[in-house]
């Protein structure tokens, strides 16, 4: 998929509110997903507004916690969340913030619970 | 129409059980199973298996169908005033306090979803009579030890026999192993064990001191076979649908509620799966009434499809195995079993007071990594401070505050939109938070008390036009004082570990059970474990069921399952529930025999009341 400037620019506001850095985001495939979802829900207008303006900035704040939201947690906030993909619950960068791996997604084998003690 | 030796009615672990014992014995067996059965996981990858299962996706096997339904976790919700809660969907509840758990209904029942934690009850359980609360059990200990044994071999448990003995004062045979090794304690019980092993904490309720000891706790889950077990035979783990699977093991998925994408945690499918030929099952049957003849013997069920349509089937025994609830509703609905009046009393469960926090900073809980609690206290189960408030269970919760403010999600919410974080802050703060949360869940025992029960309701009907049941439940003064009591503790864990403390029963929106006692705020979720509506007994008068799941007042009629417990103790009841019901298939087994051969002499089965 060609790398357009708006995948870009989604990017380069993405790594701003959640603190990953452009390679991280790359990583998890989700990018372009992600683009379309902010797009859809946002609407054309408020979309447009996201990537201008600074992403504390008043009237773009909630949209920015949306698309953070759905970066951290794979769902789309709402009163009862949707979730985007099984691909967005497993990326969620809720996990990699904590340095683990979502539930059922990459179990780490029989006792990988004990690790990081002795005894 | 086909004959059948036994009905049974409900595939979940006891039905499936009991079915499995007499298709051994090659009876005829038909199961009636309301819900249906759940379609293979379309890729099978686990991840799709999971987040189906989860119903964060269409198509869960779990989703509730109308004809079928069963309490949805979003039924109960807290509210402001009196009562503190509002009760909607199947479940209809006009209590003081909620009875907060819910059930399944699909083919498995309750058990695809179950944590799968198995310790045994306690010697002293069986009566607390003399603790001056609750009703005392027909059988002892000793009595069912042998049948916890068959249902050790059934589940399939991991959990270490000199341990049990040592930390709880548990009678084996010698030589007794289970049948695989204990699961290795999870990275927080090891930081427990070390901060805590050999403290002692004030129990200001039962006016004691407690010594503290991380005990690990029985799984049904595969770890490691011992190959001691059976007299050197050793033991093969089951995989999916029981088939033997040397090598499967528990590997750290931390989804097993509400599905192992592994097949490491037992369900009776796995049981399911080892069922004879001559066990028939037959799904999306929903049973509404138990049929006897004119002297009250069984002789059959009737049952519904899902579009309404009614069957009659006819067996000579009827086993009900529908759960707690769903049983009490059936003997309602047929007006049956209820000389004593007990039909659908006493009901009980484990109200499960949680409190959570935050280990030292720069310290990590390795939370979401294995089973959703591998190891706990079990000092605060016995003795003669169970005059003064419940006993209780203490649970390591290692999925973080899952149980207490739900998914990390949560978490997340709370950043960007309470603190308003972004970028490397918000990263920050999430990562920390999530690593060092802990959660702590004393298990409650509450007494049977006949006010606490499930009726019909009087004018709500489900799809099938069967009155719904409603629950009247509270808690009482014994358990809050439990809940004092472990309140009390877990201010002194927190204190002795260093650790934050940001329990808080609030909003009130997520808290339906909660309540002021002695000017403190509690509040308790259910644990899912409910028992005690079809209670047994040693007299017709008083109790539904004798000794051996039998109703007193119908010849072939049968109710298994935790609503047969007279008490539900403090440990997770479904492996006292599965050796109960072994029990009962023996007896079962010995009503056929009678039947097939009245004249010959045969041995009695051991301990079988005349
Ligand atoms: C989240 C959760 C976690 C739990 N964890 C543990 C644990 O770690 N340890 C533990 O000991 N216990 C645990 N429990 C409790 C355990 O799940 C139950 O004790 C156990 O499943 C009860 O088994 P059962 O066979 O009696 O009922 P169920 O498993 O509920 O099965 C009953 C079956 O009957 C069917 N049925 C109902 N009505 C009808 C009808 N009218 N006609 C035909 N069929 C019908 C249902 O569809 C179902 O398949 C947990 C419970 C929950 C909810
Ligand atoms: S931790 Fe994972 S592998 Fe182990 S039983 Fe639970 S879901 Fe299955």
């Amino acid at each position: 998929m060609p790398i357009t400037d708006e995948t870009q620019r989604f990017t380069a506001l993405s790594a701003r509110l959640t603190g990953f850095d452009a390679g991280d985001l790359a990583a998890t495939g989700l990018v372009e997903a992600y683009r379309a979802v902010a797009a859809e829900r946002l609407g054309a207008d408020r979309y447009a507004q996201l990537l201008r303006e600074p992403p504390d900035a008043r009237d773009v704040r909630e949209a920015a916690r949306a698309v953070t939201y759905l970066w951290y947690t794979g769902s789309w906030p709402g009163p009862s969340p949707t979730l985007v993909s099984p691909r967005g619950y497993a990326e969620g960068l809720v996990w990699k913030a904590a340095g683990l791996t979502a539930p059922a997604t990459a179990p780490g084998g029989y006792g990988s619970w004990a690790e990081g003690t002795e005894r | 129409m086909t004959r059948y030796d036994v009905i049974v009615v409900g595939a979940g672990i006891a039905g499936s059980l009991v079915a499995q014992r007499l298709g051994r014995h090659g009876r005829r067996v038909l199961v009636l199973e309301a819900g249906a059965k759940a379609g293979r996981a379309p890729a099978g990858d686990p991840l799709t298996d999971y987040l189906t299962a989860a119903a964060r996706l269409p198509g869960s096997p779990y989703r509730s169908r109308p004809a079928a339904a069963s309490p949805e976790v979003t039924d109960l919700a807290g509210t402001d005033g009196t009562p503190g809660f509002r009760a909607a969907g199947h479940l209809l509840q006009d209590g003081p306090l909620p009875y907060a758990s819910g059930y399944v209904r699909a083919n498995g029942g309750t058990g695809n979803v179950w944590t799968g934690l198995t310790p045994r009850m306690l010697p002293e359980d069986f009566d607390t009579e003399s603790f001056g609360y609750g009703r005392a059990w027909p059988l002892t200990y000793d009595d069912l030890e042998p049948h916890y044994r068959s249902a050790e071999a059934e589940l399939g448990v991991a959990a270490d026999a000199d341990e049990q003995r040592a930390h709880l004062g548990l009678r084996f045979p010698d030589g007794y192993v289970f049948p695989m090794r204990p699961l290795p304690a999870a990275r927080l019980d090891r930081l427990l064990a070390a901060r805590l092993d050999g403290r002692r904490v004030e129990d200001p309720v039962g006016l004691r001191e407690v010594e503290l000891r991380v005990v690990g706790t029985p799984h049904a889950r595969n770890g490691v076979p011992d190959p001691r077990y059976d007299g050197g035979r050793g033991y093969v783990p089951r995989g999916r649908d029981g088939r033997p699977d040397p090598g499967s093991r528990c590997v750290g998925n931390a989804s097993c509620i509400p599905h192992c994408p592994s097949y490491a945690k037992y369900t009776p499918l796995k049981t399911q799966g080892r069922w004879s030929s001559s066990v028939t099952l037959r799904d999306r049957s929903v049973v509404s009434r138990v049929l006897v003849d004119g002297r009250g013997r069984a002789t059959g069920v009737e049952y519904r499809s899902y579009d309404g349509e009614v069957s009659v089937a006819h067996a000579d025994v009827v086993v009900l195995a529908a759960h707690a609830v769903e049983n009490a509703r059936l003997l309602l609905l047929s007006g049956l079993a209820d000389r004593s009046g007990q039909v659908g009393r006493n009901l009980m469960d484990h109200p499960v007071l949680l409190t959570w926090g935050l280990l030292p900073e720069g310290e990590h809980a390795g939370a979401y990594r294995g089973p959703g609690s591998v190891s706990g206290f079990e000092g605060f189960r016995s003795g003669p401070a169970r005059k003064l408030r419940a006993p209780f269970r203490v649970e390591f919760g290692t999925w973080g505050w899952i149980w207490a403010k739900g998914p990390v999600d949560t978490d997340v919410a709370h950043f960007l939109t309470e603190q308003g974080l972004f970028g490397e802050e918000l990263r920050r703060a999430v990562g920390d938070r999530v690593r060092r949360q802990f959660t702590f869940q004393f298990e409650m025992e509450q007494g049977a008390d006949p006010a606490n029960r499930v009726t019909l309701h009087p004018t709500e009907r489900d799809a099938l036009g069967l009155p719904r049941p409603l629950v009247t439940y509270d808690l009482d003064e014994h358990v809050k004082e439990g809940m004092a009591a472990a309140r009390a503790v877990s201010d002194q864990l927190f204190a002795l570990l260093g650790a934050e403390d940001h329990t808080d029963y609030t909003p009130s929106a997520a808290w339906p059970g909660r309540f002021e006692h002695r000017g403190r705020t509690y509040g308790y979720r259910g644990a899912g474990h409910a028992a005690g509506t079809h209670i047994m007994g040693g007299s017709r008068a008083t109790s539904v069921v004798d000794a051996w799941q039998r109703c007193w007042d119908h010849p072939g009629l049968y109710a298994v399952g935790c609503g047969s417990m007279p008490s539900v103790a403090t440990s997770n009841p479904t492996l006292t529930m599965a050796a109960l019901a072994l029990r009962s298939a023996e007896r079962i087994e010995a009503d056929l025999t009678a039947r097939d051969h009245p004249l010959s002499l045969r041995p009695t089965v051991p301990g079988a009341p005349a």
